[in-house]
Parts: structure tokens; sequence; C-alpha cells
């Protein structure tokens, strides 16, 4: 108990009246005879709750509503609005602008204090929800960065293992059962984040081409030893408003997925197409393709084809392509035929100006230098 | 003789890494020096001169971000070419590379992600060539 809640009010007696009851049940209270007050309250009081009055002299509820919520400490503070106008309107414009709940002049008591409580109770319920969500990423990073630290040494040293011994099979099969935990790991620390909150990605302007050709270089050992051809074709230059970690995972993914399934010494093409206002990016590959009836569902969480016995895979891929995709505000598509290869189009909103890529919003120009690599 | 091979210094706190980073990278042809804690960094730099330092981020003691910061503002160590070395979560390594003005990093993973970062910080850097290739990356870079 003991919460502190802050009464915004002009007029003494009804504040004083408040005042006197709040404490009767237990609270704490501050009270702001206009909005400047009250803001400065807000900024450096800390409330558990704002009891705001609408009339007030100079700047009014509404205006202080909306400035609390776009203040950092206010976003999700509870706010009850106090109206002397029992008009609609006004009440719909304040719960428009963000407060949670609303009591009309002349108030009965028991019902505020009522309002109030559980106002109270269901944001201590959500700070609660957060602080352990907040926990469960923790302890999620934690980890799939010990998993993935112990996972680089295995897969290092049973390389070196094998230079040394010349190609022991065992040691393969180490090396791509570490490989494929790395790559598991991968998918779900993206997958956890997203699917807490879909706007969990910042939306930049970002280069396609370089990623592109950078992900197609790391997949040049991969396909040699597959037999397979991997091409760059349409390499459209332009920037996309993405994410370059996002779109590197999407590419990994994308490819990983058309050598994986393509048949011995197939091709996989990669083209980039500037459309007018987007930037398509398709994946080709000459594979098993997927049966018709599957189609619909490879994009589904944990979902895997029938059509490809003996092939690795977890299921992953597609959907945390789409997400991710999506996370960027784009979309994805795919289409099929049983032995005549798989295409994935993704396509991506340009970025407003192309010359915007040289210049991401807030970044300095020491920052820009910095070099991201993905494996 | 003179020997005029790159040099490269490993800073983690687990030996194993180091290890694997110098069999990796002494096959290379890079000469290679490796240092299992975060204190004495500046002292092994002053010695050995590396023209690159790997730096792991979560040591004991003193994490790797903040020993970055620490050695870029110190008028000794601040031309040496410093990146982070980890295994972290991607985004949470660029952020710390962006806010500590670290000008890359190598995720820990696959050998072949090791090799080909290695070249290419080296290249750039070293022969401040900043060729097409160099200047287009640095467009999409950092989040």
């Amino acid at each position: 108990m003991n919460e502190l809640i802050l009464i915004v009010e002009d007029e003494e007696d009804v504040a004083e009246l408040l005042r006197y009851n709040l404490q009767k049940q237990g609270y704490r209270t501050v009270v702001a005879s206009d909005g400047e007050q009250a803001l400065r309250a807000v900024q450096y009081g800390d409330p558990d709750l704002v009891l705001l009055d609408i009339m007030l002299p100079e700047m009014d509820g509404w205006a202080v509503c909306r400035i609390i919520r776009e203040s950092e400490r206010g976003a999700s503070l509870p706010v009850i609005m106090v109206t002397a106008l029992s008009m609609e309107e006004a009440r719909v414009q304040g719960l428009r602008l963000g407060a949670d709940d609303y009591v009309t002049k002349p108030f009965s008591l028991p019902e505020l204090l009522l309002r109030i409580r559980r106002l109270l109770d269901r944001d201590q319920a959500l700070k609660e929800l957060r602080t352990k969500t907040t926990a469960q990423d923790d302890s999620m990073k934690y980890l799939v960065h010990e998993l993935k630290n112990s996972l680089s040494l295995m897969d290092g040293y049973s390389h070196l293992a094998q230079t040394a011994q010349q190609d022991s099979p065992y040691l393969h099969h180490i090396r791509s059962a570490a490989d494929h935990m790395d790559q598991v790991l991968e998918q779900m620390s993206v997958l956890v984040r997203l699917e807490r909150d879909r706007n969990a990605l910042e939306r930049r302007p970002v280069e396609v081409l370089p990623i592109v050709e950078e992900a197609v270089e790391s997949f040049r050992g991969a396909v040699r030893d597959a037999g397979i051809n991997i091409s760059l074709e349409g390499k459209a230059r332009s920037a996309v408003l993405g994410n370059a970690t996002a779109l590197r995972q999407v590419l990994v993914n994308l490819l990983s997925n058309a050598v994986k399934y393509n048949r011995p010494g197939g091709n996989v093409v990669i083209s980039l197409e500037g459309a007018d206002r987007s930037v398509n990016i398709i994946v080709r590959d000459e594979g098993v393709g997927i049966r018709p009836e599957e189609l619909p569902k490879v994009f589904d969480k944990f979902f895997r084809g029938t059509g490809v016995a003996g092939v690795k895979g977890a299921g992953l891929g597609l959907h945390v392509v789409k997400l991710l995709v999506e996370a960027m505000q784009g979309s994805v598509s795919i289409a099929s035929s049983e032995h005549g290869g798989t295409t994935v189009t993704v396509i991506l909103a340009k970025a407003p100006g192309a010359h915007r890529a040289a210049t991401p919003a807030g970044s300095t120009e020491r920052s820009r230098e910095v070099q991201g690599h993905a494996r | 003789m003179h020997d005029d091979r790159k040099k490269i210094l490993v800073v983690d706190d687990d030996e194993r890494h180091l290890e694997l980073a110098r069999s990796i990278l002494e096959a290379e042809g890079y000469s290679v020096r490796t240092h299992a804690s975060g204190f004495g960094v500046s002292g092994v730099m002053q010695a050995f001169r590396p023209d690159l330092v790997l730096l792991d981020i979560t040591m004991p003691g003193i994490p790797g971000d903040d020993l970055a910061a620490f050695l870029l503002a110190e008028e000794r160590t601040r031309h040496t070419l410093i990146v982070f070395y980890s295994s972290l979560d991607e985004s949470d390594i660029m952020r710390s590379a962006v806010n500590r003005r670290v000008r890359g990093f190598i995720r820990k993973g696959d050998i072949e992600t090791l090799r080909s970062k290695v070249r290419f910080f080296l290249h750039n850097h070293c022969e401040q060539a900043m060729n097409e290739a160099f200047s287009r990356r640095r467009l999409y870079a950092v989040e």
C-alpha cells in the first residue's frame, strides 16, 4: 500500500476533500494546482497514479495528459480524468489522449476510491509482468550466449582436428551437429524477441546489395561442398527501410534452404529488382519443391515439409524469415512446384530518398564505420 | 631477420578461445599474441605493438567494452585498431561498438568468419585503402 497519488486540482476545497479521503485510505498524496506543477510532480515525485482535473487555468488537463503520455516516466502512468463536463465528447477526448479512466463531477467518493484501487492493482500486475519478462529475456540471452560460446569452440576445434587428421567423418558429424545447434539458437533468439514485441526492430535505411553480396559470399564454402552453383543477378542498388542484422538473417535462412533442399548440381539464383517504391529480393532454387497442399503452412512455426526426408531442420527458418520481414514492414511470399524448385520473394519498402542510405538518421560519422558480419 | 608479419593480439578470459584463435590465425600467417585477462592489456599492446586487437566483451573484472573505451582514450593505445570478438547477440555487440566507438566486431562462431573478417580489417585499416567495397560496407554496417 502507501501508493503516492498526485491530485491535480485548482479548486482548493475539492483538492482538500480528495486529499483527506485518500489519506484516510492509507494513500500518500501530493497536490498540484496547475498543469505546470503537475508535470513537475510527475517528473520528480514519481507518483503511482494521477487524478487529473480537466478544467485547469492556463494549460488544461488534456494538454497535461498528452505531455505525461509523451514523457518516458509517464508513458504507462495510470491517469484518471476528473471532469465537470458530463458531456460524452469530453470523456472520449480524455480517453483518446491516453487517460485510463474518468469520473465526472460531482463524483461519488466510494466509486472514485474503487476506480483508483482497481487501476493501481492493474498497474501493479503489469509492472510485475514486465519485470518477469525482462528477467526471462536476460536469462534467454545468457543461455544463448553461453551455448554459442561453447559451440564456437566445438566447431573450431573439430575443424582443426579435421585438418590435422585428414578428414575424419566422425569429426564432420560433430561439426554439423554443432552447426545445427548454433543455427537453432540463432533462430530461437530472434523468435523470442519478436514474439514478445513485434516492434523490437529499429528500421533504418539499409543498402541491400552489399548485404546480399556478403551473404552469397558466406555460402561459397557450403555450395562448393554440395556441388551447387550460386549466382547473383539483377544487382539493383537501392536502400530499403529495414534493419541490416535482420536482413542478413533473412538472407542466410533463405540461402541455407535453397542450398539444403536443392538437387545435386542445381542452381541457386538470387536477384535484386528495384521497383517503384520497393525492392524485391528473389531467391530461387531447383530443388525438390514443396507439395501444393503444404505450401500454405511453410511459414508456420515448427512446420517441416514431408518431401525432404534426410535433410536436417527445425522448422524455424521460414517462420523466422516471415517474422523478420514483417517486423521490417515488408512482405514475403513463396511459390513452388513439386520437383520444379522453389522461389521466395521478399518485398521491402524503399528508403525515402535514395541518398539517405549514406546518412542513417542519428548515427555519427564514427559510428557508421562499425563493421558487422553475419556468420 | 625482420618479421613483417601482421601482428594480432587476442584478449579473452577463456584460454580455449585464445588457443583456438591462435591456431587459426597463425595458420593464416599472422603473428599472434594472446592475453587471458582484461588487466594489463595496454602494457602488452605497448610491448607487442599489434596491428589489430580482438577483444572479448564478457570478461570478469573488466568487461571488454569498458576496456575498449579506456584503450581508445589513452594516447598510447588509441591509434591501434580494436574490434570486439564476442558471442553475444549481434545487436548487443553492435550497440556496445557504437557506444564505445569501437570500429568493428567479429562474432565468435565459425572460423571462416574469423579468417575473412581479420583479413578485411587488416587490409582496410593498414593500407588505408578506402576502396569501394569498404566505403559501401560502411553504409550498412551500423544498426
